[in-house]
């Protein structure tokens, strides 16, 4: 009875998303039910696999290695999240008082390393950290030319160097996303506030901040997962050299499928990767979440 | 935000479960690898013309890496014309996509029906074990490939049916051309830095030190891609042991270790070499291709690499040259194959049209011009290039050759190998391991792989 009740009033409403929903069982839904199928077999992708039960699992967490491209990952969190956040947060409190001439220009700009084929972005930043490139060009101008190296290709520097480019990418929608949130909040709170004697900095924690919470929680949930899944600018700068050092777990899933023909470890690792992204996603929405 | 209703989640959580469920239910991945060997109608002459018209109107599916687009080009219409009921469908990719694609490809219901593929466990060794390649020895008896090709250059194709064991059984591919790891010099500065151009490894480590203290970078370097390295290392390693040493390892034989005096000084001699600064600075943000432009352009005296880079040096223009140095012994080792091979898919239709295909560019008829096309002929000693470093470079091989001195990339080892190595190489560059590790690290990979 209930059930009926319940299509009679929502059933064109499952009408208008049923092609959406077919098209994402297809193309989403199957393809991770197959991963996960895959991960309990040892297969080359080609002859018949064999039934391995949990034993690529065991593989995936108790190699040093995958578990050494989680501390990387992490790095990551704060290059790819962290820093893009809070430069976007503190751009926005300064724009949230003046009124800026071009914004639309400006907000086009900044977004632009987000439309970038990430091979395209790859390719630029390498040449920018290239031993002959601009960025030690500049350094030799301004007298630091001790601190010129191949930024890449040093043991201690290729790590944070990779994690600039994804900070160099995000930070434009983080930026975008926030000044487009302010916008909604009504100038009457800001008003209101001035009037109480809040200076800037005040005006910002509670005001602004509040205000854009929904924003940044968005942008919270898609920098993190950006940061853990992230293959194409670490394979495409350093392919996870020098060494092991700018290795993330997304390599090793591209390494087993393609390269060692490993397809159940990669799969494996995968659906690992997949619980993780979740759960911190998770754990944001639940800190985040506006309390109705 | 509207309140979601109560059934809502449960209703959709029902249908991932469900589609959970029924793909996981589903049968294992993969197809059954029957336990025949492929069949295949042997021959036992060369084909002709007439049992390739036999095959009436048909068309020839060729999947070959970039690298062979200027051999094709030459080849084809010449086949076309010879066999004039055959339309060949060349399709080009780069290394790196043939070798991800390939096997994949060759599975699939339009198979191509000649391939190249790649030695080492990952893609000749898989298209052997799923029987998507046709064995080959009775195409090789009827074109005398046996008398007219090297045992390294056949062996290198050679597989167990079951694809578990390289450099011995049944033979799966053949190349006509060959590469390998040699010196490049610039004549013009070693000439600056008073140094005779050297012959043996001996004397062009006696040079390094003279080089440096001209002003000159010794060795031009770039080991982003990790490639480099294993090259460089794998021309050290030579100096001290026999190719035969270096091959049995490679290809797993019992008893067979990487932790010997030679590897273990071919690791140190290149730490002294970077401690020392003979090597160029930031080496591990340079990649293969910038620092043999870097050289071409006289950045530096040597460098260290493939041959397949020499079109590319060659086109800057300068004085330049090519060789293999001799070893301790006098003899030339280094690392080197027969490019990538040719297979012939067990699938093909047009079998006939495919083994004419391979017999033509594999005769020593079509070597002089394969040299060019600057590529270095293996089927026939006497082709020349009119380009000097060619000549050179095709010189240099028939040394090596001669010497027996070819040794299998050392990567092909395992199906991990290429990591392992390569990594372990920047670390031990870096001083981050030493070289007792380093081998001890190879050997390791390796031990765990045959252990399978």
């Amino acid at each position: 009875m209930r059930i009926s009740f319940h299509l009679r009033q929502h059933g064109w409403a499952y009408v208008f998303i049923a092609p959406a929903l077919v098209f994402y069982s297809v193309f989403v839904l199957g393809p991770l039910a197959k991963t996960v199928q895959i991960s309990f077999y040892e297969w080359d992708g080609i002859t018949a696999a064999t039934a391995v039960g949990l034993d690529n699992y065991v593989r995936a967490v108790s190699d040093v290695q995958i578990i050494e491209s989680l501390g990387h990952s992490l790095v990551f969190f704060f290059f790819y999240a962290l820093l893009p956040i809070v430069i976007g947060l503190l751009f926005t409190g300064v724009f949230a008082r003046t009124q800026i001439r071009g914004l639309t220009f400006f907000r086009a700009i900044l977004f632009l390393p987000q439309i970038l084929s990430t091979v395209v972005v790859a390719v630029a930043w390498r040449w920018i950290y290239d031993l002959d490139g601009p960025l030690n060009a500049l350094l030799e101008l301004v007298g630091l030319g001790d601190y010129s190296r191949a930024w890449l290709g040093d043991f201690s520097t290729a790590l944070p160097s990779v994690g600039l480019i994804g900070t160099w990418v995000m930070y434009g929608l983080c930026m975008v996303l926030f000044i487009a949130g302010i916008q909604k909040i009504p100038r009457e709170i800001y008003e209101a506030a001035r009037m109480d004697g809040a200076g800037m900095f005040r005006e910002f924690m509670t005001v602004t901040l509040p205000g854009i919470r929904g924003e940044i929680m968005f942008a919270m949930i898609f920098t993190v997962t950006v940061a853990l899944r992230n293959f194409d600018i670490v394979w495409n700068t350093t392919s996870g050299g020098p060494g092991d050092s700018t290795k993330v777990p997304s390599i090793f899933i591209y390494q087993a499928a393609f390269i060692t023909r490993d397809i159940g470890l990669s799969a494996a690792i995968g659906v690992l990767l997949t619980l993780l992204i979740l759960s911190v996603t998770g754990i944001i929405i639940a800190t985040m979440r506006e309390r109705d | 935000m509207n309140k979601i209703p109560r059934s809502k989640p449960l209703v959709v959580g029902g249908a991932i479960i469900g589609i959970v469920g029924l793909l996981t239910g589903c049968a294992p991945p993969g197809t059954g690898g029957s336990d025949t060997t492929t069949q295949f109608s042997a021959i036992d002459a060369p084909v002709t013309v007439d049992d390739v018209a036999e095959l009436g109107d048909v068309t020839l599916k060729v999947w070959a890496d970039s690298g062979e687009k200027a051999t094709l080009e030459d080849y084809v219409p010449a086949f076309e014309k010879k066999y004039p009921n055959v339309t060949v469908e060349v399709t080009l990719k780069s290394f790196d996509d043939l070798v991800k694609t390939v096997v994949n490809a060759m599975d699939s219901k339009d198979a191509p029906d000649l391939a190249q593929g790649n030695q080492g466990y990952a893609v000749d060794g898989t298209l052997v074990k799923a029987k998507l390649i046709r064995p080959l020895d009775d195409v090789a008896k009827a074109y005398g490939w046996e008398e007219i090709y090297s045992p390294y250059s056949l062996n290198q194709f050679r597989w167990l049916d079951d694809g578990t064991k390289w450099g011995e059984g049944t033979l799966y591919g053949n190349s006509p051309v060959t590469q390998y790891v040699g010196v490049f010099e610039n004549k013009s500065l070693l000439e600056q830095a008073n140094v005779p151009i050297p012959v043996s490894f001996d004397e062009m480590e006696e040079s390094l030190p003279k080089i440096k203290a001209a002003g000159i970078t010794p060795i031009v370097f770039g080991n982003s891609d990790k490639q480099p390295a294993m090259h460089l290392f794998g021309s050290l390693a030579g100096r001290c042991q026999s190719a035969d040493v270096v091959n049995d390892w490679v290809a797993g034989a019992e008893g067979a270790t990487f932790v010997n005096e030679c590897n273990t000084q071919a690791a140190q001699t290149i730490v002294d070499w970077v401690k020392a600064g003979y090597v160029s600075d930031g080496f591990n943000g340079v990649s293969m291709d910038d620092a043999a432009n870097r050289f071409a352009q006289g950045d530096g005296a040597y460098y260290i690499g493939g041959d397949w880079l020499l079109p590319q040096i060659s086109a800057v223009g300068g004085n330049f040259g090519f060789t293999t140095l001799t070893g301790d012994n006098g003899k030339r080792v280094s690392t080197g194959s027969s490019s990538v091979g040719w297979h012939i898919s067990s699938k093909s239709e047009v079998t006939p049209a495919a083994i004419a295909f391979l017999g033509g560019i594999h005769d020593p008829s079509y070597s002089q011009k394969l040299a060019d096309q600057n590529r270095v002929p293996m089927a026939d000693a006497s082709a020349t290039s009119s380009d000097q470093l060619m000549a050179e470079d095709i010189a240099a091989s028939a040394l090596l050759l001669g010497d027996n001195g070819q040794t299998a990339y050392l990567d092909w080892a395992t199906d991990t190998m290429y990591d392992v190595f390569g990594s372990g190489l920047q670390e031990l560059m870096a001083e981050k391991i030493t070289p007792e590790q380093f081998v001890e690290i190879v050997q390791a990979d390796w031990e765990a792989f045959q252990a399978e």
